[in-house]
């Protein structure tokens, strides 16, 4: 082959290249459409074996892990004596919050609906050096992109792209995760932000003056208009007040278990974000 | 009828391969068997539909794809003058290659986008790259029917 052809040739794919690349960066079409042919093939390919997975560990739980039922019942039954309590107390205290919120005149805060979904996968491919998961819900599901997913302890991040009918959500502890957040007991605000996987989460901007303390649930702040407010996001591991500084150097770690995810919880706003502003008028 | 099959039995193993082992590509072996074997066009469209997962399924923005398998056919046509492509050898040089190729292009797709890059990880999925990479090839070849070889080669 004559080296003038090649290094043509080279050149001119490396402009096409770089034309399509800056292009999609800016429209964007070219990564939905693999979103939509890629992801949802993968969802595809999953969901079968996924479904016969769960099937296999809940024969195994079902007939094997029989041991000891009868103690985890009655200890089910206490725990559930006890949150009726909670819950009774909880409920009163919340409807006379309610009421006061009313007579000072608050603006009622837009409605979520919460849709289960699966987790199918994890990290998947070459490319996936962000911390990620893949549910089993999608734009026909009504998933869109920033769609809050929680579980049943704590946030687990937020929808980063949505397929048909599977979507990718990114960790609070992916890099380029951030969430704004207070103290559920002292009210210290702050952005969580994610350091990958295995690492503790640092929480930046939390005044220096603020009172935050050690095993304090940091709960979602509904500032960053991603997620609503008091979620359960993170525990205090470290508070750290160094002279000179204007924030405290504070550390977290996930209330989730992320390895052991099996089911989240989307978010889904009743109304669209824009909307909301009307809500708050 | 049995190369289709075929493909979309490899493509499917290909996914669940890169659902249990994050940050390796399934598919590479795949180009060369199929590029050593079946008619251009074949390998064209199996490079699309590689492509549109790994793009689809990954978390960068669209590119990478091309760029792994544009690499990959170079080093395999390249290789091909040199070496013997069904030799393990060859196809062994070729995962270090790949494993090389696979840092870089995550590195500068990374800087592209301004993400953090999880250097140790990279790394250990480049080195698993480099090590199951003529694994799966020397597999697959030896399970890529008889048939469409001969076929092939016959045409």
């Amino acid at each position: 082959m004559n080296p003038k052809r090649v290094a043509i040739f080279l050149v001119a794919g490396l402009f096409v290249y770089l034309s399509l690349y800056t292009w999609n960066l800016r429209s964007g079409h070219l990564t939905r459409l693999s979103t939509y042919s890629g992801l949802d093939s993968v969802g595809m390919v999953l969901r079968p074996g996924k479904w016969l997975g769960g099937r296999a560990g809940d024969f195994v739980e079902r007939y094997v892990s029989l041991v000891g039922l009868k103690q985890q019942n009655e200890a089910l039954e206490t725990e559930v004596k006890a949150l009726r309590l909670e819950n009774m107390t909880l409920r009163e205290r919340a409807e006379a919050t309610g009421r006061v919120e009313k007579l000072l005149g608050f603006p009622e805060p837009p409605e979520w609906k919460r849709e289960g979904a699966r987790v199918i996968a994890h990290r998947v491919g070459p490319t996936a050096i962000l911390e990620t998961i893949l549910v089993d819900r999608g734009r026909l599901s009504g998933a869109v992109e920033d769609t809050p997913v929680l579980s049943t302890e704590g946030v687990v991040g937020r929808i980063y792209r949505a397929g048909l009918s599977v979507s990718t959500v990114l960790l609070l502890t992916d890099p380029s995760g951030r969430i704004a957040v207070v103290g559920r007991d002292n009210r210290a605000a702050g952005v969580v932000y994610g350091m990958g996987a295995d690492e503790k989460l640092i929480v930046k901007y939390v005044g220096f003056t603020s009172n935050i303390e050690q095993g304090e649930i940091l709960v979602t702040s509904g500032m960053d208009g991603v997620y609503p407010k008091g979620l359960p996001v993170a525990r205090v591991t470290r508070v750290k007040r160094e002279e000179g500084t204007l924030f405290m150097d504070v550390q977290a770690e996930p209330l989730v278990d992320i390895p052991r995810l099996e089911e989240v919880l989307l978010l889904k706003r009743a109304a669209k974000p824009e909307d909301t502003r009307d809500l708050w008028e | 009828m049995l190369a289709a099959i075929w493909w979309t039995i490899f493509t499917v193993c290909g996914i669940w391969g890169q659902v249990l082992v994050p940050g390796v590509d399934f598919f590479a072996p795949g180009m060369a068997i199929s590029l050593r074997w079946q008619k251009p066009v074949v390998t064209v469209i199996l490079a699309l539909v590689w492509v549109a997962i790994q793009e689809g399924a990954g978390g960068l923005a669209f590119g990478y794809g091309i760029l792994w398998y544009f690499t990959l056919f170079a080093l395999l046509t390249l290789g091909r003058w040199l070496l013997d492509p069904g030799s393990f050898q060859f196809q062994a040089l070729l995962g270090l290659a790949l494993g090389s190729a696979h840092f870089l292009l995550l590195y500068l797709m990374a800087v592209l986008e301004v993400r953090a890059f999880p250097l140790k990880r990279v790394l250990f999925e480049c080195l698993l790259q480099t090590i199951t990479y003529p694994i799966l090839w020397y597999t697959a070849n030896n399970l890529f029917p008889d048939r469409l070889k001969r076929h092939e080669e016959s045409s």
